[in-house]
C-alpha cells in the first residue's frame, strides 16, 4: 500500500504541476462567460482573415525564393501509393537539398486535421488530397494559387479534366499526377452467352437507353441474375458514379452559377436519373440487398459494374484478363457522359506565410515528371495526368485496354461533380437519397427533401454564389 | 460555528478539508477541458460560428436563431425523438439482462474466468469489426444470418438496418449485446460486497433462490443498480458511434440520434453555433431526466 | 454428506452450468471468433466468405502475411507504444483521481457536498462530441497539442466514474470509518489504508473501463496529434481502409493484435472479481 501511495503522490505531483501549466492557458477560459467565449472566436477568425490576406500578397510579389536548405511539410491522403511517395521524396530532397516532412493520413483525419490547423496554427506547405475538399479549403484561404508558378508546357500538357478539377473561381489550385477513369467493366462471356453481339469500345459508339435496357433484359433472361453491379452495398460511391448517368438524363447535383440545388438536384433530369435506378432495382437487373463487394467478380451475379479503373486489377484477376471488357456509359438522351476527379497536389497559404512557397512549388513541379507519374500510376492503375506521358503507354493508345478513358477525357466528355464548400454536405445528403432508394424510398420525394435541406445550410453558411 | 472549539466541529472542519483537497485535482482539469468548453459551445449557441468559416463571413451574434431552428425543424425534433425512443428500448433490458448475467458467473467454477472474458469480449472489439458483422447478421439478402434463421420459423425476410420502422431497434439490440459485458462486469463488482454470511442465513430460514433475489441481492446491490440505471440512461441518451459506424442516421434519418445530429451539424455542415446549440438543448433535457431518476431513486 | 448420490446431482448440475455458460458465449463470441480467423486470410477470401458462414471458419489458405505487413508496413508497434503510454496515463490518474473524488462524495461531510454531486452527474451529460473543438482550442492554449499529455490527460477527470465511485463509497460502513477516527487516523489516511484495499472490485472495474476508452478513442487523437510521432492505434487502423480500396486483411490483423493486450488486462483484472471476500460483513 505503501508503494501506491507513493507512485499516486507522485502522479499527483506530476499531474499538478501539468494542470498548473493547463491552468494558466485556460485561466481565462474557465472564467469566461457565454460572450466572452464569442469573443475569443472573433479575434481568431479575424486573425486568421488577416494572415490570409498577407499570404496572398506575399504570393503575387514573391515567385522566387530560397528552395534548398527549406523543410517542406506535406500531408498527404493515405493510399495505395504511399510506398512511392516515401520513395520519390527522399529522391527528390536529394535532387533539390531540401528535406520533405511527409506524412500519411486516412482522409477523413486529413480533413479534419486541416480544419483546425488555422486554430493550432500548424498548416503544412503541401496537401495532397481529395479535389473536392479544395473549395472548402480555398472559401477559407487556406491554399494559395499556384497560377504564377505553373509553366505553360506542364499546364498544356494536362489533361483537360485535370485543369478542370484544379481550377475553381478561375485561378489554378493544384495540380495532379493521375485521373480518374470512370466507364463500366463486362464480363464478356456473359454477354456473349446472352448474345450480346454490339459491344461498343468507344464513347462514340455508346449504347443508347433503348439498347442499354435490351441488353439488361436479355442478360436478364440467359439467366444472369441481376445484370448490373453499382456497388449497392455502399452506396457513397454512386455521389461520383451515377453522377454521368444524372448528366445524361440532363440532370445535375447543383447549380453551377449559384451552386444552389433546388431545381437541380430535385429536378426533372435528377429525379428522372434516379427514378430510372429504381425501375431497374424493381426490373430485378439491380439487386438492392446486395450487401457485399464482390458480385462482379466472384460471385458472378452480375455481368455488368459500373465503377472505375480502380477496380481492373480485382476484376482481370477474378473473371481474366482476356474476359474483361471496358465500355462506355450509355446515353440516355442528353449525350454520352463520364465523370472524373482526383487526388490533387495543392499548396496552403501557411507555405506562403512561412516563405516556403518557391520550395513547395519545386517538389511540386518534381512530382509532376513523367517518370514520378509512371510509378504511381503503376501502382493505383489510374490515368497519367500529362498527355505525353499517356502516349509513351500501350494501354492508352488506339485498342489498349485503358484508351477509352484517354479518349473520354481528352474527348472533353467529363463532367465533374459540383465544386463547392457546401461538398460535404451534398455528398452526405446523396449517401443517404441512394442509400434510401435501395431501401425503397420514393426517388423524387428524397431528392426534394434532400435539397430542401441543403439548400437550408448553403444559404445561412453563405456558400452559394450571389 | 468555527469559534466553537469542540471536537466535532474540529472534525468537520477536517472533512471538509479532505474533501475539498481530495476533489481538488478532478475540479482543475474538469474546469479546463469539459466545463470552459462546455460553457463556450453555450456562448457560441447564440452565433453563426462556423468551423471553417468563409473568407469575409463575420462571426455575429444571431440570438435565439439556433434555438428556433431547433424547434422548428422536423429532421432535430425527430432526432430527439429517436433519441428517447430508443433509451426506453435499451434502458430496461440492459439492467436487468446485466443483472442476471452477473448472478449468473458469480460462481466459483473452473473456468468461468473464460465465460466472462467472452461476454465482455463485444465491448473490446473495435466498432469497425463489430460493424462488418452485424453487418452481415442483419443483412437485408434472404439469405443473410437474421434472415435464414428467422425463416426457419417461417418469417418473411426483412430489411433490418435498411427498414426505417426496424433500424433503431436493430441498433438498440446491437448496443445491448456489445454493452452487456461491462455492466456484468460492474454489477459483479458490487455482488463481490453481499456477505455470504447473509445467503446462509437465508437458507437456514428457508428461502427460495427468489427470495434471496429480492431480499438479499436487489437491496444489496442498490447502488450498483442505481448506477448502472444512470448511466446506462445518460450513455443510451449520448448514442453516437454505432449510428456513425453502421446507418449514418438513415434509413430516411429513422436512426439520427441527437449526438448525431449535432455531429453532422459541426462536422459535415461546419454550423459549429447550431450544433452547439443542440448540445445544450440536450443537456437540459437530460439533466432534468437524470435529477427525476435521482428523485424517485430516493437519492440522499 | 458426500454421498454418492450428491456427487452424482453436482457432476449434473456442473455440466448443466458448462452447458448454459456455452450457450450464451455463442452470442457474445461472433465477433471475436471473426476477427481472429478473418485476421490469417487474404483480402478476397474475406470478401468472398463475408456474409456467409464461413466468416466463421477457418475455410481456405490461412497465413500470417497480414500479420507480417502491418508490423513491417504499418509500424504497428509504434503506435503502439503511443497508445499504451497514453492509455497508461490516462488509466493509473482516471483511476484514482475520480476515486477520490468519490471517496469525498460518499463517506465525507461537507458544504457544497449536494451541489458537487449534481455538478458531476450534470457533467457527465455533456456529449464529448459537442465540446471537442472547444477542448481543442483550449489544449491548444494550454500548450498540449500534440503530447502524451494532451492526448491523456483530457479525459483523466471522467464524472461518470466520479458516480460510480460515489455509490460504491456511500454504501461502504460509516462504522469502519469512525472506528479508525477513534484511532487516530485522519480522513486522507482512512482513504489509503483502508478505503482502497478494501474497492479493489471497483478500481478493476474502472480501470478497465478506462483503459478500453483510451485505447480506442479516436476522435480526440485525430484533432490532437499534429504529426506522426504521438499517433495511436486506431488512427493507424483508420488509414487502412480508403474510397477505393480496403484492407481487410490488415484491418483484422491490426484489430486482433490490438484487442489482444485488453483481453490480457482483462484476465489480469479478473483477479479482483473473486477476491474470496476478506471484508465479509459489509454491506454494499
Amino acid at each position: 500500500m505503501k508503494k501506491l501511495k507513493k507512485a499516486v503522490s507522485l502522479t499527483m505531483a506530476g499531474l499538478l504541476a501539468a494542470g498548473l501549466l493547463g491552468g494558466c492557458g485556460g485561466g481565462q477560459q474557465t472564467s469566461a462567460s457565454g460572450s466572452a467565449g464569442t469573443d475569443t472566436t472573433a479575434a481568431e477568425t479575424k486573425g486568421a482573415g488577416e494572415t490570409a490576406a498577407t499570404g496572398e500578397t506575399t504570393a503575387a510579389a514573391a515567385p522566387e525564393g530560397d528552395v534548398a536548405g527549406k523543410e517542406i511539410k506535406i500531408w498527404i491522403s493515405s493510399g495505395a501509393e504511399d510506398d512511392i511517395y516515401r520513395e520519390m521524396f527522399r529522391e527528390i530532397e536529394g535532387g533539390l537539398g531540401l528535406t520533405v516532412k511527409d506524412e500519411y493520413y486516412s482522409k477523413d483525419e486529413l480533413d479534419s486535421k486541416m480544419q483546425v490547423s488555422g486554430i493550432a496554427g500548424d498548416m503544412p506547405d503541401v496537401i495532397v488530397a481529395d479535389y473536392l475538399l479544395l473549395p472548402n479549403y480555398v472559401d477559407a484561404e487556406m491554399i494559395a494559387p499556384i497560377d504564377q508558378y505553373l509553366p505553360a508546357d506542364i499546364k498544356s500538357d494536362m489533361l483537360p479534366s485535370v485543369v478542370d478539377e484544379a481550377t475553381y473561381n478561375g485561378n489554378m489550385y493544384a495540380v495532379a499526377q493521375f485521373d480518374g477513369g470512370l466507364a463500366m467493366w463486362a464480363n464478356k462471356s456473359m454477354l456473349d452467352a446472352a448474345g450480346v453481339t454490339d459491344i461498343p469500345t468507344s464513347y462514340k459508339d455508346a449504347w443508347t437507353k433503348e439498347e442499354f435496357e435490351d441488353v439488361l433484359a436479355k442478360l436478364k433472361a440467359s439467366g444472369v441474375e441481376y445484370p448490373l453491379y453499382v456497388r449497392q452495398n455502399n452506396p457513397s460511391t454512386m455521389y461520383y458514379t451515377y453522377f454521368p448517368i444524372i448528366k445524361s438524363f440532363g440532370g445535375d447535383y447543383a447549380h453551377r452559377d449559384t451552386l444552389l440545388t433546388e431545381g437541380a438536384l430535385n429536378g426533372e433530369g435528377t429525379k428522372n436519373a434516379l427514378e430510372y435506378l429504381k425501375w431497374m432495382i424493381d426490373q430485378g437487373y439491380v439487386n438492392a440487398t446486395c450487401d457485399y463487394d464482390d458480385a462482379f467478380e466472384t460471385r458472378q451475379e452480375s455481368a455488368i459494374a459500373l465503377l472505375g479503373h480502380w477496380k481492373y486489377t480485382a476484376y482481370a484477376a477474378g473473371i481474366g484478363e482476356d474476359n474483361i471488357v471496358c465500355i462506355p456509359i450509355p446515353d440516355f438522351g442528353g449525350g454520352v457522359y463520364t465523370c472524373s476527379g482526383s487526388t490533387v497536389w495543392a499548396m496552403t497559404t501557411g507555405a506562403v506565410d512561412n516563405d516556403n512557397a518557391a520550395a513547395a512549388w519545386a517538389v511540386m513541379e518534381q512530382v509532376m515528371e513523367p517518370d514520378y507519374i509512371k510509378k504511381v500510376v503503376e501502382v493505383n492503375a489510374a490515368i497519367p495526368s500529362r498527355k505525353s506521358v499517356l502516349d509513351s503507354s500501350p494501354d492508352y493508345q488506339e485498342g489498349g485496354k485503358f484508351y477509352l478513358y484517354r479518349e473520354q477525357l481528352e474527348g472533353g466528355i467529363s463532367y465533374l461533380r459540383p465544386f463547392t464548400s457546401a461538398h460535404m454536405t451534398i455528398y452526405a445528403q446523396m449517401k443517404s437519397v441512394y442509400g434510401d432508394i435501395f431501401a425503397g424510398a420514393d426517388p423524387s420525394a428524397s431528392l426534394d427533401s434532400a435539397a430542401e435541406a441543403i439548400d437550408e445550410i448553403i444559404v445561412e453558411n453563405g456558400w452559394d454564389v450571389k | 460555528m468555527n469559534t466553537n472549539p469542540n471536537k466535532k466541529g474540529h472534525l468537520g472542519d477536517a472533512q471538509a478539508r479532505t474533501a475539498w483537497l481530495f476533489c481538488a485535482p478532478a475540479i482543475l482539469l474538469i474546469l479546463v477541458f469539459i466545463v470552459a468548453p462546455f460553457a463556450m459551445s453555450v456562448g457560441y449557441s447564440f452565433t453563426n460560428r462556423m468551423l471553417v468559416p468563409k473568407k469575409g463571413t463575420v462571426l455575429s451574434f444571431t440570438g435565439l436563431a439556433n434555438y428556433i431552428k431547433i424547434f422548428t425543424s422536423s429532421t432535430a425534433l425527430n432526432s430527439f425523438q429517436n433519441t428517447f425512443v430508443y433509451a426506453l428500448l435499451v434502458v430496461p433490458a440492459t439492467v436487468l439482462l446485466g443483472t442476471l448475467l452477473a448472478i449468473f458467473v458469480n460462481r466459483q467454477m473452473r473456468g468461468v474466468k473464460v465465460f466472462r472474458m467472452i461476454y465482455f469480449s463485444p465491448q473490446v472489439v473495435t466498432m469497425t469489426v463489430v460493424a462488418v458483422v452485424w453487418s452481415f447478421i442483419l443483412s437485408s439478402n434472404s439469405e443473410g444470418i437474421m434472415n435464414s434463421l428467422l425463416g426457419l420459423f417461417g418469417v418473411e425476410p426483412q430489411r433490418w438496418l435498411q427498414d426505417a420502422r426496424l433500424a433503431l431497434l436493430c441498433i438498440a439490440i446491437m448496443y445491448i449485446w456489445q454493452n452487456l459485458g461491462m455492466q456484468m462486469l460492474i454489477i459483479l463488482g458490487g455482488l463481490q460486497y453481499i456477505s455470504e454470511d447473509l445467503y446462509e442465513a437465508a437458507m437456514i430460514d428457508g428461502c427460495n433462490n427468489w427470495n434471496k433475489f429480492w431480499n438479499i441481492t436487489v437491496p444489496c446491490l442498490k447502488n450498483t443498480l442505481v448506477y448502472v440505471l444512470v448511466s446506462t440512461t445518460i450513455s443510451s441518451l449520448k448514442l453516437f458511434t454505432q449510428v456513425y459506424v453502421l446507418t449514418d442516421g438513415g434509413p430516411q434519418n429513422s436512426t439520427t440520434t441527437v449526438v448525431y445530429l449535432l455531429y453532422k451539424a459541426g462536422f459535415i455542415n461546419g454550423q459549429l453555433g447550431y450544433s452547439s446549440a443542440i448540445s445544450v438543448v440536450f443537456f437540459i433535457l437530460v439533466f432534468a431526466i437524470s435529477q427525476f431518476q435521482n428523485k424517485v431513486l430516493g437519492e440522499d | 454428506m458426500h454421498t454418492a448420490m450428491s456427487k452424482r446431482r453436482r457432476i449434473l448440475l456442473t455440466t448443466v452450468m458448462y452447458g448454459a455458460y456455452l450457450l450464451v458465449a455463442f452470442f457474445f463470441v461472433a465477433p471475436i471468433v471473426y476477427l481472429f480467423v478473418s485476421a490469417f486470410k487474404n483480402d478476397t477470401q474475406i470478401v468472398t466468405d463475408m456474409s456467409t458462414i464461413k466468416a466463421f471458419l477457418p475455410a481456405g489458405e490461412m497465413s500470417f502475411d497480414n500479420f507480417r505487413d502491418i508490423i513491417s508496413k504499418v509500424h504497428f508497434f509504434k503506435f503502439c507504444k503511443n497508445s499504451t503510454v497514453v492509455a497508461v496515463i490516462d488509466t493509473s490518474l482516471c483511476t484514482v483521481i475520480n476515486a477520490m473524488v468519490g471517496y469525498a462524495l460518499g463517506m465525507l461531510d461537507f458544504k457544497g457536498r449536494k451541489f458537487m454531486i449534481s455538478f458531476v452527474l450534470s457533467l457527465s451529460i455533456i456529449p464529448t462530441e459537442a465540446i471537442i473543438i472547444n477542448r481543442f482550442i483550449v489544449t491548444n492554449q494550454a500548450g498540449l497539442l500534440n503530447s502524451y499529455l494532451g492526448l491523456a490527460l483530457p479525459s483523466v477527470a471522467y464524472p461518470m466514474y466520479m458516480y460510480l465511485y460515489y455509490n460504491h463509497f456511500k454504501g461502504m460502513p460509516k462504522e469502519l470509518m469512525e472506528a479508525a477516527i477513534v484511532d487516530g487516523a485522519s480522513y486522507s489516511g482512512i482513504f489509503w489504508k483502508i478505503m482502497l484495499p478494501l474497492s479493489k472490485p471497483i478500481l478493476s472495474t474502472v480501470a478497465i473501463m478506462a483503459f478500453i476508452r483510451a485505447w480506442g478513442d479516436l476522435l480526440w487523437p485525430t484533432l490532437v496529434t499534429r504529426d506522426e510521432t504521438y499517433r495511436t492505434l486506431p488512427l493507424a487502423l483508420r488509414a487502412l481502409s480508403n474510397d477505393v480500396y480496403i484492407y481487410w486483411g490488415q484491418i483484422f490483423a491490426f484489430s486482433s493484435l490490438m484487442v489482444l493486450p485488453i483481453l490480457i488486462i482483462f484476465l489480469i483484472f479478473q483477479k479482483q472479481f473473486v477476491s474470496s471476500l476478506t471484508m465479509s460483513g459489509i454491506k454494499g
